[in-house]
């Protein structure tokens, strides 16, 4: 009999450990297999927005390594080194283990009682309501909390609390794609998903790094690229050339902000070489101009291409931009036979970031590039829970939960009778978006806020200002995480959060596919899940405010056992009361069905039944997606019904250049770009501190174009400063064919606060979708020193 | 694209290798990394051995798995954990359930050899194309 695979790698390791030489320290990747004793966990990968299935093997109550489930169709059993390391959190020292607090912030923490903490934060918080209102208290979450979370954190401050001063930190990342895709498309989040990258002949990746920011969906492309070298084509379109670029046919580069006359460029050569699909134009989309979205036809919309030739968008755009390459990128775009786009924080962290969307969704209605296998219009999300936690459950301040805008009132009284709670009592208006919120905290307006996994004082643009607003005894600060930050630092309260694996919850991905992570193991020390803190406080301030409403909005979950049972009851809470009927109708994708599938359910899944075979693959398609066979209109095999266009058509949009907020002068000549390495999450407070990971990139540079470094004298490894209107950093530098002419690069991982970027960046916004422009600034790049010996920094 | 850096750790693993050769090679033929001072330490991989072992970087890099970004240390460990020979179960992190293509008792690497890991072509098949 052949040998099973597994037997096969046990009789290998045997005869590999002879070979083996090294020390075997806990934390070794060489325990993947099953053993006695030891138990496989199912559930998501806790970084990026990819949504990789993953094990945690688990020995005698203990994490020792993280394996990729083959079966899952985010993954197929691939990891990066994220996702292979993170368990290491699980348990580490640095844990927080208990409750702190401290009056003022210039005092030291001390340690307290879970009961204290609860009572703490609940009388902070009534008070802030009765002295000064109910807007004077703020939630903000995080694309990484559970959905669970941010559905119960937002039920309290909406239903309980009555303020819609509920904000995530997706609105730094994700905000401008979701405006995007409701003027688009009239519903959030992509139309296909990862099954068409498989199936694709043409690949657009503007603005995004997929290589380091997305490394197993980028392995599924080179994989498509490499198999199919002359069928299939890779456009890179970035001012920066990087490891993404690798697998390019063709990379544009181009200032940063003038994108969107790249991209009106290129629609403008589909239309002159008629390469545009007049049967899907005709069938499913319209013409739309104007902040009143004035409708306008298709000879209007030739006209406004008119200034937008490829010639004139060389001019516009310089890098390595060429007529004919806009051309003939247009035509690959146009003619393939699927072409993805994909795209991340280079479009959407922009002034025009919801424009930038719009012309990428323009493209794609132009050319019928949507809706059929290998096709499709790509928003890369961020972080694993942007879509599932705050897009879909209701963490923005203008959105309740199932995509219903807030001051739409008949929205709102679905949702209060939903809740059981009185007419009237979610406010009409929206509350702050995240960068007004902090900016309330500034002035002293806000007085209360809730700051849940996430770190806006390393995080935020320009932060210094907010960092000093937060530093401000106005203003009481609660933060649940689970490690020491640069905003953990800012609080009055730091109450210890279960990690991943160590509590039960959904997380939804890029490819509105939700999927169930179980818990596997405890938490340290008094560490407890969000869930039960959540319901906790809310118990309290009812008690506080002498407000009965509050304790009706956790009542349903009430003595509920945390680990399991909880959460379980307000994903059922959440699914069948609020999805029902909407576009992200999640009622089939229950706890029990969740468990079965080896990823998850892609919504909408109105059924059971529908959500075993893994939910619709499509949305809009009859056939594929059930709400296009149940809301159908007519004949036509694509049914646009999102919520947000009453016409149920696609929208192309009118969308002219426009400059960045600010752009290089005489004073500051540089432009400055931040983002990820591969190495790296975000504020680095869980990857720094895996050896391995920490070594690969142990603080920032900054890259800098090879003939700038050579006109101002830098070295590589020299320290340079890169100094804004807002503040300065002094960082080694890279010096690297990377970012073009003109522009330097800076990763924002560091918490050392010389190499914080986020206090040279600047925090302009979209008008639109209110998502800072991190991408763009004006610097001045100087040359400090030579190499100095740096120190990793943790907190 | 090569990343240009001589950055002084670079520099100094150079000056190691050269200077210290015998260490450097009895410390690898014992499959041990050879020592670094903490600091050293905090040099990327592929910093170092772009200049120590430009072969070796340079089929890496060119793999599917240089393209993808599987780096040194997700099979070799780091300092502490360090071993030149990964084990079978550390390649089965991510590639444990492809399909059985192996000859019984070999390992992953006696076809697939490492840094190319393209399939040796005494097996007669090349498996990195049509590999998942």
């Amino acid at each position: 009999m052949k040998q099973s695979r597994r037997d096969f790698l046990k009789t290998s390791a045997a005869l590999s450990a002879a070979s083996y030489i090294g020390v075997q320290l806990p934390g070794t990747v060489t325990d993947v297999l099953a053993a006695e004793g030891e138990a496989w966990h199912r559930g998501s990968c806790r970084l990026c927005g990819v949504g990789c299935r993953v094990e945690l093997g688990v020995r005698s109550g203990k994490p020792f390594a993280i394996r990729g489930v083959a079966e899952a169709r985010t993954n197929r059993g691939f990891l990066c080194m994220k996702g292979m390391y993170f368990w290491r959190c699980i348990g580490h020292a640095d844990r927080l283990t208990h409750p702190l607090y401290r009056a003022k912030k210039s005092e030291a923490f001390k340690r307290i009682s879970w009961d204290e903490a609860l009572d703490i934060a609940a009388a902070a918080f009534a008070d802030a309501v009765k002295k000064h209102g109910n807007d004077a208290v703020a939630y903000y979450g995080s694309g990484q909390c559970l959905t669970e979370e941010t559905y119960l954190f937002q039920k309290i401050m909406r239903g309980g609390l009555k303020t819609n001063n509920v904000e995530g930190n997706p609105r730094l990342c994700m905000a401008s794609a979701v405006g995007g895709y409701l003027t688009s498309f009239g519903a959030d989040e992509p139309i296909g998903g990862y099954s068409d990258l498989d199936a694709a002949h043409c690949f657009f990746i503007i603005g995004s790094n997929t290589a380091e920011a997305h490394p197993v969906l980028f392995r599924r492309i080179m994989r498509r690229k490499l198999d199919h070298p002359d069928t299939v084509k890779v456009i890179n379109a970035d001012p920066r050339v990087s490891q993404t670029s690798r697998i390019a046919d063709k990379h544009l580069q181009f200032k940063p902000g003038s994108d969107l006359s790249l991209l009106n460029a290129m629609a403008r050569v589909i239309v002159d070489e008629k390469l545009y699909d007049s049967d899907f134009l005709s069938n499913y989309a319209v013409f739309r101009q104007g902040a009143d979205s004035k409708e306008v036809s298709f000879a209007d919309y030739v006209k406004f291409l008119e200034p937008y030739t490829p010639e004139a968008a060389v001019k516009t755009c310089g890098g390595n931009i060429s007529a004919d390459g806009i051309r003939e990128a247009a035509r690959w775009f146009a003619t393939s036979k699927g072409t993805v786009s994909l795209w991340c924080m280079g479009i959407n962290q922009r002034k025009q970031g919801v424009w930038a969307n719009n012309l990428i969704n323009n493209l794609h209605i132009l050319t019928g590039q949507l809706c059929k296998a290998g096709a499709d219009s790509l928003s890369l999300t961020g972080q694993p829970n942007a879509c599932g936690g705050v897009r879909e459950a209701g963490g923005l301040c203008h959105i309740l939960p199932g995509h219903r805008p807030v001051e739409n009132e008949k929205m709102r009284t679905q949702v209060e009778e939903a809740w059981g709670v009185p007419a009237g009592r979610i406010p009409a208006k929206p509350g702050l978006h995240t960068m007004d919120l902090f900016t309330a905290i500034n002035t002293g307006a806000l007085k209360a806020i809730w700051i849940n996994c996430t770190s806006p004082g390393q995080s935020l643009p320009n932060c210094d200002p907010y960092i000093k607003g937060m530093q401000q005894d106005t203003c009481f600060i609660v933060c649940t995480d689970i490690f020491p930050t640069r905003t953990t630092e800012l609080a009055n309260l730091i109450l210890p959060a279960a990690f991943h694996f160590e509590k039960t919850g959904v997380y939804g991905c890029t490819e509105r596919r939700s999927q169930l992570t179980r818990k596997a193991v405890n938490a340290p020390g008094e560490a407890k899940p969000e869930v039960w803190i959540g319901r906790e406080w809310a118990k309290r301030l009812a008690v506080k405010l002498d407000d009965p409403v509050i304790a009706h909005c956790v009542k349903g979950f009430d003595k509920l056992e945390e680990d399991y049972a909880l959460p379980r009851a307000i994903w059922e809470e959440y699914t069948h009361k609020l999805t029902r009927g909407r576009d992200n109708d999640l009622r089939g994708a229950s706890y029990p069905v969740l468990e079965r599938m080896a990823d998850g359910v892609q919504w909408p899944s109105p059924t059971e039944e529908h959500a075993l075979t893994g939910g619709s693959v499509k949305k809009f398609v009859k056939g594929q997606d059930p709400l296009a066979d149940s809301l159908s209109k007519d004949d036509l095999p694509y049914q646009f019904y999102g919520p947000a266009h009453a016409d149920r058509k696609l929208w192309i949009w009118l969308r002219p250049q426009a400059d960045p907020s600010e752009v290089p002068d005489a004073e500051y000549p540089f432009y400055l770009s931040t983002g990820r390495i591969i190495d790296h999450w975000h504020t680095m407070s869980m990857t720094g501190r895996v050896p391995e990971l920490l070594r690969a990139n142990p603080y920032a540079h900054v890259e800098i174009n090879p003939e700038d470094a050579k006109e101002l004298g830098i070295q590589p490894g020299d320290m340079v400063e890169i100094k804004s209107r807002r503040g300065s950093n002094i960082l080694p530098a890279k010096v690297y064919e990377g970012p073009m002419r003109g522009m330097v690069f800076a990763y924002w991982h560091d918490q050392e606060k010389s190499r914080m970027i986020n206090r040279v960046t600047k925090d302009d916004y979209d008008p639109g979708s209110k998502e800072p422009e991190f991408k763009i600034c004006a610097v001045q790049i100087r040359r400090v020193s030579g190499p100095k010996p740096i120190e990793p920094f943790l907190l | 694209m090569k990343i240009l850096d001589t950055s002084l750790c670079c520099l100094l693993g150079l000056f190691m290798l050269c200077t210290f050769p015998l260490a450097a090679a009895q410390a690898a033929e014992q499959g041990e990394h050879p020592e670094l001072a903490p600091d050293e330490q905090y040099v990327a991989c592929s910093q170092c051995h772009q200049e120590a072992t430009p072969e070796v970087y340079e089929e890496w890099n060119s793999s599917l798995h240089g393209i993808g970004m599987v780096k040194c240390y997700q099979c070799h460990g780091t300092f502490e954990n360090f071993h030149v020979t990964p084990q079978v179960r550390d390649c089965a992190v991510c590639h444990e359930n492809t399909e059985p293509h192996y000859p019984e008792n070999a390992l992953c690497w006696s076809c697939h050899v490492p840094h190319n890991f393209k399939a040796d072509s005494a097996s007669g098949k090349d498996k990195t194309a049509g590999a998942k």
